[in-house]
């Protein structure tokens, strides 16, 4: 069956987020405020808020993590949108690139003319353990948890799938840490925004300042190396290959295409749309590759009628060095077991006709679960208006693309925007 | 119906207990009751051999506090797999012993299996 079209064109006209990182303070509903003025700052010609005429938030696990279910009504009266309809998308990792989804076809079905989707998460008040444990849930509790699966654990299995299949070394997974902490370091939301010499510097500093032995490391490969300042998490991936443990909110502003000009004269158009479902990891064909992240990405590019090169830059779901080297063949980037070639040749850098994770990644800007999804959708909004700061790309991005994964890819949703004129 | 509560209590008994469809021949680990490849309801318990190899694996440090209060953690890390069996399904087990890699062979370890799968390498 032909890839169907939305029923009528739908436009971004704001995006905003809080910093991503950990904020003892502040619990969900702080975040999700200072992400909506962020938005509401961002919409060239104002936003009224009367104006919105629903809600839909992404957010794996409130539960767990706050103790708080029920969370969309509770964001929705925390920006004065009750009595609107709110609603709350859970698709673990994915769930805000999910709730973007589900924000899209509510404008395109014609019923609502303007919808705030946003994604929220709050993940720093458990200890790790407890953590790990919250994570895990997005996996199979009957099947995949009970043989020692963990989140970490599920990739480092599919890194030595992908590793064992193509030859590539940990030093090549690492790579992929590298280039986002590269540009983590331009994001002054991230939660690590600091490149791994820096990072190096910086332990050094504190060791000097309590007294402790300085560590030397003669290379970045040698920290990476060092069971203490980079402990195995789930062998073969170590501290430094995995996001980290935050907490972080973001905001997108959907509009009809028809009354895009309203808000700005730039609108960013949603011109493909996918999603998919897959199953456990033990119940796949592959293990070094995503079905429902290709199946996405296809109903994505078929929709949008665009191809892998059309796209100028990417952010794709990097919660482990992996799944960045996965994603990147996932969408036609790169062949199958090439990803980590192209990645150690430079053609992901922010430099590059089409770079990846420009924001930093979910690696270095930090991986809210929830929140991830919308996160990646307010980088490329920057990045396609030219507001990116630090970090603008120096090319001209008018076609770019987002890839949000929940779970192991049990979960995919991918997205195709343009910048338009309104 | 078969359910985990069917697949975990013939673990105990020392049984690897897949479902097969009569209609599309489809095989299932876990088993299931409805074959999601042609909507068939008519699956058939059967018993797997318990040989396969390693298909992708981890050590793993940070676990969860199931698998802590089963004596596992950074000094002992649970060593978990997805295991290709030989009757050309997956399944994901933990393994007894160190030294594997991908293709290692591993077996099903009956004595083991209660609240989880268990595998050991397969020195025959």
């Amino acid at each position: 069956m032909a890839q169907r079209k939305l029923g009528r064109g739908v436009a971004i006209v704001g995006a905003g987020m809080s910093p991503f990182g950990t904020f003892a303070r502040m619990a969900t509903r702080d975040l999700f405020v200072e992400a909506f003025l962020d938005m509401r700052g961002s919409v060239d010609k104002g936003l009224d808020p009367d104006d919105i005429e629903a809600l839909y938030v992404g957010n794996y696990s409130s539960d767990l993590f706050e103790g708080q279910g029920h969370t969309a009504p509770l964001m929705a009266d925390w920006v004065g949108l009750t009595p609107r309809p709110a609603t709350r998308i859970e698709d673990a990792c994915a769930s805000s690139g999910v709730a973007l989804r589900e924000g899209i076809i509510a404008v395109a079905s014609g019923l609502y003319d303007v919808v705030l989707v946003g994604g929220i998460e709050k993940m720093s008040n458990l200890p790790t353990g407890e953590v790990t444990d919250a994570l895990a849930t997005a996996g199979d509790a009957l099947y995949e948890i009970p043989a020692g699966f963990t989140f970490p654990g599920f990739y480092a299995a599919m890194a030595t799938a992908y590793m064992h299949r193509y030859g590539a070394q940990s030093e090549h997974l690492i790579q992929v840490t590298q280039k986002n902490h590269e540009n983590g370091a331009l994001n002054p939301k991230a939660q690590f925004g600091q490149r791994i010499a820096d990072i190096m510097e910086g332990k050094k500093e504190r060791a000097a300042a309590k007294g402790r032995p300085v560590p030397e490391w003669e290379s970045e490969m040698a920290f990476f190396h060092d069971d203490r300042a980079n402990p195995m998490i789930a062998a073969p991936l170590r501290l430094f290959d995995c996001s980290p443990i935050s907490d972080g909110a973001a905001v997108l502003l959907l509009v009809s295409e028809e009354i895009a000009g309203q808000f700005t004269d730039e609108p960013i158009r949603v011109i493909g749309s996918g999603q998919a479902s897959g199953r456990a990891l033990h119940d796949r064909d592959t293990l070094t590759s995503i079905p429902a992240a290709q199946r996405a990405g296809q109903m994505a590019y078929e929709m949008a009628d665009v191809t892998p090169d059309d796209i100028k830059l990417a952010e794709v779901h990097d919660c482990f060095t992996i799944a960045e080297l996965i994603a990147i063949e996932d969408l036609g980037f790169f062949a199958p077991g090439d990803g980590y070639k192209a990645t150690e040749d430079g053609m992901t850098a922010r430099t590059a006709p089409r770079p990846v994770n420009t924001s930093g990644g979910l690696k270095s800007k930090g991986h809210p679960v929830g929140a991830s999804g919308a996160g990646q959708t307010v980088e490329v909004f920057k990045q396609m208006r030219g507001l990116a700061g630090e970090r603008q790309v120096a090319h001209d991005v008018d076609v770019a693309l987002t890839h949000n994964v929940g779970g192991t890819g049990q979960t995919c949703a991918v997205h195709i925007y343009e910048r338009g004129q309104a | 119906m078969i359910t985990a509560a069917d697949f975990y209590e013939a673990l105990a008994e020392g049984t690897l207990l897949a479902t097969r469809c009569a209609d599309c021949d489809g095989l299932y680990i876990p088993p299931r009751s409805l074959c999601p490849a042609c909507y068939g309801t008519e699956l058939k318990v059967e018993e797997l051999s318990g040989k396969g190899t390693v298909g992708a694996y981890t050590a793993v440090a940070i676990t969860t506090t199931r698998m802590i209060e089963a004596g596992y953690g950074r000094d002992n890390p649970n060593i978990t797999a997805v295991v290709d069996l030989a009757e050309g399904v997956r399944i994901s087990a933990l393994i007894h012993g160190d030294d594997i890699t991908v293709g290692t062979p591993v077996v099903f370890d009956s004595e083991h299996s209660a609240e989880h799968v268990v595998f050991r390498k397969d020195d025959s």
